[in-house]
């Protein structure tokens, strides 16, 4: 049976008319997908939340510059993830971001590899922006381009932060927890 | 576009974050409390005060400016931040300088200037130290992030005043054996505008200095001092407050003084009071009575009433602890020995290069000039030397010219060199019959001198001046001077300050006599503290090949810190005496006979 399409007003009715199976092929390949991805969406919330988490109840506020300024405030902490609160941060962090631009790539068939790579890079490369060798080289190059009297969030970022191997090590196992939880989306298909 | 939101939130949050881990340190203990200040760690409180508060007026200096000397006319900041020039070398905003410090490392300098010609409010000079060795004697790295908040008078001259807000970031300062971290957070303010009174004043958020594990840590710190250069000796005056804490006390105290704190020239303060307060009121105060002698009144419940009065030193309070006793004295002895002998041996090296038959003298008969080397010379008995440097004129050396020797087994004359040292000539006249005078600044790099039986390494800096002019028949002439330097042997170093040798050496028919006066202070990991040594006789040294003999005459002091004294008198080549005065008072308490080999 040939479609003919005379404009892209028809698309949809010219599925129609191809065929009920086809239509239900693709619906039923959407609606698993977003379920899929809702899903995906529900775990990389979570692992924010638990990630924020860390930040409220184990950490000092005041070395935090989203909760600074609520230090005075601060109830104290309570020690809840215990060791493990020391890398979860960098682990949640990475997995939620890398899940959402997996999810975000949508249905792209390089959206996996891709999505999980430029995430991987990305918090990688922050990560080492606060070791003594890259911040040695960019922190005073970037705070005299950025010309701001104290150099700014980023500079602090890299000036203040602590570079640490066990949380690169984190970031990667996040990034390829994503990766492997995204492949519900593969199998969904 | 949702893509890119997202890597935005994501880099947001990580800033926001400081990065998601916490450099897997643990979540932060509860704040410290104070401290209750007891009869019991009284001194130490205030030992670690004292120590921190010096060595915080040390940090300032080598941020800023050496207010305790006559440097306010060149500023070792400016120095530092390779911006003393500016007018010669205007600095483009923005650019970044890698320049090489005098001695060893690089400083990469970044700045941003509103007027290229000089330091304006608002001005950013960033600094990062990669084991920079200006000669000062300290090897600085890390970061020094300055913004310039008041500018007043020419920087140029002596009469100005600059503000800075400083920001430290993993800032190592060694100097000798010590390492210091640094932490920072402050403002600094340079005042010469009453030249010649000059002042510093450190006051900000945060200092934090560690040594090793341990560390001090100032918050809401003001440290000021002030010398008068216009007297002579110049007269310093110092005020101090703040809150301290650290691991090294276990808690916070908070310290103000209440008397300003008084010193001349370079000795300690001879009047001052420091309240230090700790929890429920509790304190100390540390009453300066003169230069040597201070009282700790002790309030431990905090009713105002003093409980107790601990009278201590000078030399307690900043940490020097050394001691001679009898069960001490042979191995200060020992490290004393090493000590001078070392520093003589590592000394003489670099002035009896530049004979006819030494590797820089035949680098001369070669006539080189200009830029040069690395050329590879033959020691006179065995070995090489890879001599390299700049020249002004061929056939002599004059102000300005640099050398360098890198030591292969270099054998001549009884001694046998590894090693390199970099000289550079201050002056040197020449006279007929392969005979001079040199002075020269000269830097040795695990240097090995093997003489005499015995290897000894030098490492730092030494001005020296040479005289092999045989104005007296025979005798040539050695005068050698180091801030800090470090003397190497059986595996041990020690760390010279204030080093000074001269040395008469007749050595025209064997065997080789050197008559020799030694002054200085030494530490050593064998031996705590600091030890001052001094020749109260020349030492005469016949020199012969073997490590068991010593000088045939001569006696050298050795005072420690709460005032004993070691009196090391050489009997003869074989055999010493060392006379122990435990109270310092002229007499010898104590008297140990032995042999110059026990003391290997």
């Amino acid at each position: 049976m040939t479609v003919k399409v005379r404009s892209a007003s028809q698309i949809c009715f010219a599925c129609l008319r191809a065929g009920d199976g086809v239509f239900a092929s693709i619906t039923t390949e959407w609606r698993n997908r977003r379920t899929a991805a809702s899903a995906l969406l529900v775990s990389a919330v979570l692992a924010f939340v638990i990630g924020t988490g860390v930040y409220f109840l184990d950490r000092s506020w005041s070395s935090v510059l989203f909760l600074a300024p609520l230090a005075d405030w601060q109830p104290g902490s309570i020690g809840l993830f215990g060791q493990f609160g020391n890398s979860l941060p960098s682990l949640a962090h990475a997995y939620a971001f890398a899940l959402l631009v997996i999810v975000a790539l949508g249905p792209w068939r390089w959206a996996r590899p891709a999505g999980a790579l430029s995430w991987l890079l990305v918090a990688c490369g922050l990560e080492c922006l606060q070791s003594p060798a890259f911040r040695a080289t960019f922190a005073p190059v970037y705070s005299v381009s950025a010309n701001l009297a104290d150099g700014g969030p980023f500079f602090d970022f890299m000036m203040n932060g602590r570079f640490d191997a066990v949380d690169l090590a984190a970031t990667v196992a996040g990034v390829l927890a994503a990766y492997a939880v995204s492949s519900v989306l593969e199998t969904q298909q | 576009m949702l893509t890119a939101m997202l890597f935005a939130a994501g880099i947001a949050t990580t800033i926001a974050t400081g990065g998601g881990g916490s450099g897997s340190q643990p979540p932060p203990p509860p704040p410290p409390a104070m401290l209750a200040i007891t009869a019991d760690n009284a001194l130490d409180v205030s030992t670690v005060l004292v120590v921190g508060i010096g060595m915080s007026f040390d940090i300032g200096e080598i941020t800023g400016t050496d207010v305790g000397g006559a440097a306010a006319a060149s500023p070792r900041l400016l120095k530092l931040m390779r911006v003393a020039d500016l007018p010669s070398k205007p600095f483009p905003n923005g650019s970044a300088k890698l320049e090489s410090c005098f001695l060893d490392g690089t400083v990469d300098v970044t700045g941003t200037f509103a007027d290229p010609n000089t330091l304006t409010v608002g001005d950013r000079i960033i600094a990062v130290f990669t084991d920079c060795d200006d000669g000062d004697g300290f090897v600085i790295s890390g970061t020094v992030d300055l913004t310039v908040s008041a500018v007043q008078g020419n920087i140029m001259t002596e009469v100005f005043l600059l503000g800075f807000d400083v920001l430290l970031t993993d800032v190592e300062i060694v100097e000798g054996t010590s390492v210091i971290l640094v932490e920072g957070e402050f403002a600094m303010t340079l005042d010469s505008l009453a030249f010649p009174v000059i002042s510093q004043r450190i006051a900000g958020t945060e200092l934090s200095l560690a040594v090793g594990a341990e560390s001090i840590n100032f918050s809401g710190l003001d440290h000021f001092i002030e010398v008068d250069l216009g007297l002579m000796p110049e007269e310093i005056l110092a005020t101090v407050s703040g809150r301290m804490g650290g691991d090294l006390i276990g808690g916070f105290v908070d310290y103000e003084t209440t008397v300003g704190i008084q010193a001349v020239g370079d000795n300690e303060p001879y009047t001052g009071e420091i309240l230090v307060t700790g929890a429920a009121n509790s304190s100390v105060r540390i009453v300066i009575n003169d230069s040597t002698s201070v009282t700790l009144e002790v309030d431990t419940n905090g009713d105002n009433v003093v409980d107790q009065f601990i009278d201590t030193n000078w030399a307690e309070l900043n940490g020097n602890t050394s001691t001679i006793n009898a069960s001490t004295a042979p191995v200060i002895a020992r490290e004393v020995i090493h000590a001078v002998t070392g520093f003589g041996s590592v000394a003489i090296t670099p002035g009896s290069q530049f004979v006819s038959m030494a590797p820089f003298g035949l680098i001369k008969l070669q006539a080189v000039s200009g830029d040069f080397g690395p050329t590879d010379v033959n020691c006179a008995a065995a070995g090489t030397a890879a001599v390299s440097g700049t020249i002004a004129s061929a056939g002599t050396f004059s102000a300005g010219d640099l050398l360098t020797a890198a030591f292969t087994s270099c054998a001549r004359a009884g001694e046998v060199l590894d090693g390199s040292l970099d000289v550079a000539i201050a002056t040197y006249d020449e006279l007929p019959g392969d005979a001079y005078l040199l002075t020269a600044t000269v830097t040795e790099t695990g240097l090995a001198r093997n003489a005499g039986g015995n290897t000894y390494t030098g490492d730092g800096v030494i001005d020296v001046s040479h005289d092999y002019r045989y104005t007296s028949q025979g005798f040539t002439y050695l005068n050698a001077t180091a801030t800090s330097f470090t003397v190497g042997q059986g595996g041990v170093d020690r760390l010279l300050s204030g080093a000074s040798v001269y040395g008469e050496i007749m050595a025209s028919a064997p065997p080789v006599t050197i008559v020799r006066s030694s002054s200085g202070s030494v530490s050593s990991p064998a031996i705590d503290g600091d030890y001052v040594y001094q020749s109260v006789t020349p030492d005469t040294f016949v020199f012969d090949a073997d490590p068991a003999t010593g000088p045939v005459s001569g006696a050298l002091q050795v005072t420690a810190s709460d005032g004993s004294i070691l009196t090391i008198v050489a009997i003869d080549d074989l055999n010493v005496r060392l006379e122990v005065d435990y109270d310092g008072n002229g007499f010898a308490d104590t008297m140990i006979d032995t042999t110059w080999a026990a003391l290997q």
